[in-house]
């Protein structure tokens, strides 16, 4: 296995916000029986999520995250050197939506502003490339803004159309001190269309037949996002486990050295099998998925906002974080942060309108 | 284990009715045989059975004896 290490990069600071548009399944009436949602509900764990109006987009989250964020500290943003937007959902095919989100927010032209074409494993690929670029940075922070609106390429009609919320975050990262950074990037391209939206790239930038056919005889268009659920489900619990297993056997760690996990909140049967196989007290493993539905790149810091945010905890937690998904791509690593910088979830209707070029 | 006792394993973990299984029985036919059985059936595999069941094995089953002789 291959690693990553830093030294003196270390998160200072967490948010996160949610549209204030909710879905609950007991809307889901209109379309399908309450035997088919209550089932939906107790295989996912899913009852509810949010989803972003026509108008407000995955860097629109970010941006009012990262804004709570940085009042609450009373950051100079002068002294921001490193923005990272994570996310699949970007405002425009081209250019970066960091550039525009370091427009929005003020920050320097000496800001290095990028984009990382991550979903699930988006937080571990963000956070080590966060790590790396500001410890060899001479400015003082780094922001790291996720985001995701996976509801706009979902169809509606499918019935685990509430499987994945949208949501948005912030994490401020600080150099200095000498916390080091331990995080295992891994990638299997092999599996790639196991999680993917076919046409609108320019792969397949408009395809005569909108429709492709699976195995099963099923249609799925090409637009919409297309999982083969059986993959991931085997792929959670077998690569993702056995390299959650190594990266604790190789850092000489265990649950007991960990406050939390916070683990991609994919589906509760999924966080239950590795929760149980891990050997983890269920206590340590927080869920936020059952009113957020699965956010992608976003649900790690979603689910520490959750579960630390205004909770009145301080004093150092130890985390244990794992993203996975599209790509297939995945990801482990841990670090410490204060319960006390991080803030709750936070709800928005905000859409940046301007950035609609007429 | 015998193969009545994995029968009754699967009725459990399905959530039907003792004696809706048999060794014959063509699973498209069960309606409860859908996506979150088959996610169930690979957990079984794997905690009961020690066995990793993936997804072209589960497309290749046909009837319940085909499920049974997997589990070996």
């Amino acid at each position: 296995m291959a690693w990553f290490k830093t030294s003196g990069v270390s998160i200072k600071g967490m948010a996160a916000a949610v549209p204030a548009q909710k879905l609950d399944a007991a809307m889901l009436t209109e379309r399908f029986d309450e035997n088919t949602i209550e089932k939906f509900i107790r295989s996912t764990g899913i009852a509810s999520c949010r989803q972003t109006r026509e108008g407000q987009t995955a860097s629109d989250l970010g941006f009012a995250a990262a804004v709570r964020m940085l009042d609450a500290q009373g950051i100079d943003r002068s002294e921001i050197g490193v923005l990272i937007f994570v996310s699949t959902s970007p405002d425009y095919r081209k250019p970066a939506t960091a550039c525009v989100l370091q427009m929005r927010l003020g920050l320097p032209m000496d800001c290095a502003c990028m984009d990382i074409n991550h979903g699930c494993a988006g937080f571990l690929y963000g956070h080590q490339t966060m790590q790396a670029l500001l410890q060899g940075s001479d400015r003082r922070f780094g922001l790291l803004i996720l985001g995701e609106t996976t509801s706009k390429v979902i169809d509606k009609a499918e019935r685990n159309s509430m499987m994945f919320g949208d949501a948005g975050a912030a994490v401020l990262y600080e150099r200095g001190g000498d916390e080091p950074g331990v995080t295992v990037l891994k990638a299997d391209g092999r599996r790639y269309r196991s999680l993917i939206v076919p046409a609108g790239g320019f792969r397949d930038m408009r395809p005569a037949e909108e429709y492709f056919v699976t195995d099963d005889g099923e249609r799925h268009w090409k637009y919409n996002l297309f999982m083969d659920g059986m993959e991931i489900f085997n792929f959670s619990l077998s690569d993702v486990l056995d390299t959650i297993r190594a990266y604790l056997a190789e850092t000489g760690t265990g649950a007991g050295d960990y406050d939390l996990f916070a683990c991609h909140q994919a589906n509760n049967y999924i966080i239950q099998r590795l929760t149980h196989k891990l050997g983890l007290p269920p206590e340590k493993v927080p869920i936020c998925l059952d009113r957020f539905g699965n956010t992608s790149s976003v649900s790690i810091p979603l689910v520490l906002c959750d579960r630390y945010g205004g909770s009145g905890e301080t004093g150092m937690r130890r985390i244990l974080a794992s993203g996975f998904g599209i790509g297939l791509a995945w990801g482990v690593t841990s670090f410490f942060v204060d319960p006390a910088r991080i803030l709750p979830v936070s709800e928005t209707d905000e859409g940046y309108d301007e950035g609609v070029i007429r | 284990m015998t193969n009545a006792e994995k029968i009754a394993l699967l009725e459990e973990t399905w959530e039907l009715d003792e004696g809706t299984l048999n060794e014959e029985t063509v699973l498209v036919d069960v309606e409860e045989y859908d996506s979150m059985a088959k996610l169930s059936l690979i957990v079984l595999c794997d905690d009961e059975f020690g066995k990793k069941l993936d997804g072209d094995t589960i497309k290749g089953f046909v009837t319940v004896k085909d499920i049974l002789d997997f589990m070996g």
